[in-house]
């Protein structure tokens, strides 16, 4: 290898190994391409301000006289902005350095000689994909007003507009669409074209010797027959002869047809798209939130599940495969996808970070083989995702446990133990009922000793609970493992302990707050 | 436990758990069934079944001293449970009905034809699902005080006319007494539904009748029931609810 070659590659892993020049780059795409991205939304959201900015002075131009601070505004710095994001577009769009890195391992591999010629070329062709494309073009031309003092250039500030398909997701789509009816669409302007063509010339042929009609070059004939077959029909240019209105009655029938086959594509394309981009507009709402709640199959129990837990002001998300039950679903406001949560693949559309962003699944699927296959995937995607799944038969509990679920829940098993409870103690089932419904006003809340709180809290003492009207129920201490309750006024009290209090709801929120405070102060 | 039998009506998945966890507790469990198919499933697995019919005027439930008796309702069909909750009740005014819904709109439906004390299915494993997610330190703690091989209980004592904390504010009671209990809540009716909570209601005045429900450990919930010579009492019959 030569020394060109070999410098080459040592700056290519060098660049490779940089953990800052990665999270950089990374950054960056993220800003530039990642519609996931919480910063991207602003920075969107400027870059169109500019452009609206921009079209506006050039507006302003034409009847007011430029003012300096807005031409070089418009001329320099909205220029600048544009070039850097351009720039940082054009390095984002494809990683050199692992270009330069795979083509050396796969010589290496292939015990022949690294080329750096060849290496280079791979790098510029990614580049040049990226340069060519049309919305990089599109980019390209926004910068060109810079050179302002080419007054032609100037104009290329109208190219700014079509930037705005890069930021206005809405306008993504709509271009998406019609991209997925290109064959009709194409099939329309070819008959249009064929179709305006003919009469153009027909036109042409019957009344350009007549000297009544106003139909004297070709370009009148072409004009005529577009303004015509769009159903415009000015009525500056009309045939005069026989024979050229007959023409004009081919064409204007044909433009009707043309409009209705022009329509149906489009409603067609926007009626199939539509919940394309439904589900892509809430994968994107969905990778937006933080601790979710993920209900994987939907039925009666995860309707009640999924509304009590956005009562609470929980995210919640709910995943079948069942476009039917999503649909059902959806009717009741949830955030709802027909994805397979037992396959790996669907689950990856969903673009989340389990560890980070899902605080526990449930698994409500019609079946207990059902709920264990999609608790197995789950738990091959992340080992410390907590999973909580309904059991239908109990025989099926170890399967469930194997499976990785952390929490098994038997409704029947409950239903059994309120009834033999309400039978033999009732009034006293029906204190704990009623804290359990929190309908009567008094719940039962857990409160978690942080680490600020436990500088300040060392005993019970210390909680100042008493004549607050709350009930300390006992203590879940980390240091003794269990649960103390009622435990005395010198108890310690630690880090990461919970105490379970009883109270007023509006009691139980105003004593939350006064410990924060008593922290803080 | 007071509660001598169990009248079980259907013999689905849930009622079949309400007679497993009863089966140990009550001296007699009768299980009635609309099909042959349960009925048989019933005495296979140990339990008395009998085929009823709807149309039945019940008079079966006539050899039941009903005042130690519970009744459980838990039917397949929604309607049908009503149809019978609504039978029973008018054939027995003074029957404590317990009867199992789907839905707490078919919950309403069963409490309008009579029944005292309604589960709703669906509601209460919503609960049961968010409680273990959202406060499982309380579940746990919950589920063992439903758990009666558990340590620490929950227990309902009755003030009787001598009591010596009739009379007494619930507050001065609880600065007073040095068991290590917790009263969590007074009924003021037998069998009422509506609950003051002490941690609501501390100017409560304590009448005989009153029914403590307390938190603690046997031992001194049995010292507790000496202290403010009260009854621990588990039947109580009621409408309404």
């Amino acid at each position: 290898m030569n020394l060109f070659s070999r410098a080459l590659v040592d700056s290519a892993y060098a660049l490779e190994s940089s953990q800052k020049l990665r999270r950089t780059r990374h950054s960056v795409d993220n800003l530039m391409n990642n519609v996931g991205y919480r910063y991207k939304r602003y920075f969107d959201l400027f870059m169109m301000v500019l452009i609206f900015s921009s079209v506006f002075i050039l507006i302003r131009d034409v009847k007011f006289p430029q003012q300096d601070f807005l031409a070089v505004f418009n001329d320099y710095i909205i220029s600048l902005i544009f070039l850097v994001e351009y720039l940082m577009r054009f390095w984002v769009s494809s990683d050199s350095a692992r270009i330069i890195i795979d083509q050396y391992e796969k010589d290496e591999l292939l015990q022949r000689e690294f080329r750096a010629g060849r290496a280079l070329m791979k790098v510029l062709i990614a580049k040049w994909r990226y340069v060519s494309s049309l919305s990089a073009i599109i980019d390209f031309l926004a910068i060109m007003p810079f050179f302002h003092e080419l007054r032609l250039l100037r104009l290329f500030i109208i190219f700014r507009v079509f930037k705005l398909f890069r930021y206005a997701q809405n306008m993504h789509h709509f271009a998406a669409i019609l991209a997925s009816k290109k064959f009709e669409l194409l099939t329309l302007f070819t008959f249009v074209g064929l179709i305006i063509f003919v009469a153009s010339v027909m036109i042409y042929v019957m009344e350009a010797l007549n000297p009544d009609s106003k139909v004297n070059t070709l370009f009148d004939a072409l004009y005529w027959s577009v303004v015509t077959i769009s159903t415009v029909g000015y009525g500056d240019v009309v045939p005069v002869s026989g024979e050229g209105k007959l023409v004009a009655l081919v064409v204007i029938v044909s433009g009707v047809a043309v409009l209705a086959f022009a329509t149906s594509i489009v409603v067609a394309a926007f009626t199939e798209k539509l919940d394309d981009i439904r589900d892509g507009k809430l994968i994107q709402d969905v990778q937006k939130l933080k601790g979710i709640y993920l209900i994987c199959g939907y039925g009666t129990v995860a309707q009640q599940t999924a509304s009590k837990l956005r009562r609470m002001g929980r995210s919640v998300v709910i995943l079948d495969a069942d476009a039917a039950k999503i649909a059902e679903a959806r009717r009741h406001h949830d955030l709802a996808l027909a994805i397979d949560p037992s396959s790996l693949e669907a689950l990856g559309q969903l673009g989340i970070d389990p560890g980070r962003q899902v605080r526990a699944v449930i698994l409500l699927g019609d079946t207990d083989v059902e709920n264990v296959y999609t608790a197995l995937t789950l738990r091959s995607m992340n080992k410390d995702l907590r999973i909580l799944s309904l059991l239908h038969d109990k025989k099926h509990r170890r399967k469930l446990e194997s499976a990785g679920v952390d929490d098994v829940v038997y409704a029947q098993e409950l239903i059994g133990q309120l009834s033999r409870e309400y039978s033999d103690q009732p009034i006293a089932f029906e204190a704990l009922h009623a804290l359990r419904a929190e309908h009567s006003g008094v719940v039962i809340d857990e409160i978690l000793i942080d680490e600020r709180m436990a500088r300040f809290v060392q005993t019970v003492q210390d909680l100042k609970i008493r004549g607050r009207r709350l009930i300390l129920l006992g203590v879940e201490s980390r240091r003794e493992a269990r649960f103390v309750f009622n435990p005395p006024v010198d108890f310690a009290v630690e880090e990461n302990d919970l105490l379970v209090v009883i109270g007023e709801n509006a009691m139980l929120h105003e004593y939350r707050i006064d410990l924060h405070q008593a922290v803080h102060s | 436990m007071n509660v001598d039998a169990i009248i079980l009506f259907g013999y689905n998945e849930f009622a079949r758990e309400i007679a497993q966890q009863l089966r140990y507790s009550c001296s007699r469990i009768v299980i009635y069934a609309l099909n042959n198919g349960d009925v048989e499933q019933a005495q296979a697995e140990g339990f008395e079944a009998h085929l009823a019919d709807l149309e039945d005027n019940w008079d079966d439930l006539l050899s039941f001293d009903l005042s130690v008796t519970r009744i459980i309702c838990a039917l397949e069909s929604e309607a049908e449970n009503v149809f019978l909750t609504l039978s029973l009740r008018d054939r027995f005014h003074e029957a404590v009905i317990v009867a199992l819904a789907t839905t707490q709109e078919n919950a309403s439906k069963l409490r309008l034809a009579g029944a005292n004390k309604v589960i709703a299915e669906l509601q209460t494993t919503a609960n049961l699902v968010i409680e273990r997610l959202e406060k499982p330190v309380i579940t746990r703690l919950l589920d063992a005080l439903m758990d009666t091989q558990m340590e620490l209980k929950v227990a309902q004592i009755t003030l009787t006319e001598l009591s010596p904390a009739v009379g007494k504010h619930i507050n001065e009671l609880l600065e007073t007494t040095q068991r290590d209990i917790i009263v969590l809540a007074v009924v003021d009716q037998r069998m009422s539904e509506s609950f003051i909570f002490t941690a609501k209601g501390y100017n409560h005045l304590l009448d005989p009748g009153d029914v403590l429900v307390v938190i603690g450990y046997d031992k001194e919930i049995k010292a507790f029931e000496e202290e403010v010579g009260g009854v621990r009492e588990t039947d109580r019959s009621h409408r309404g609810g």
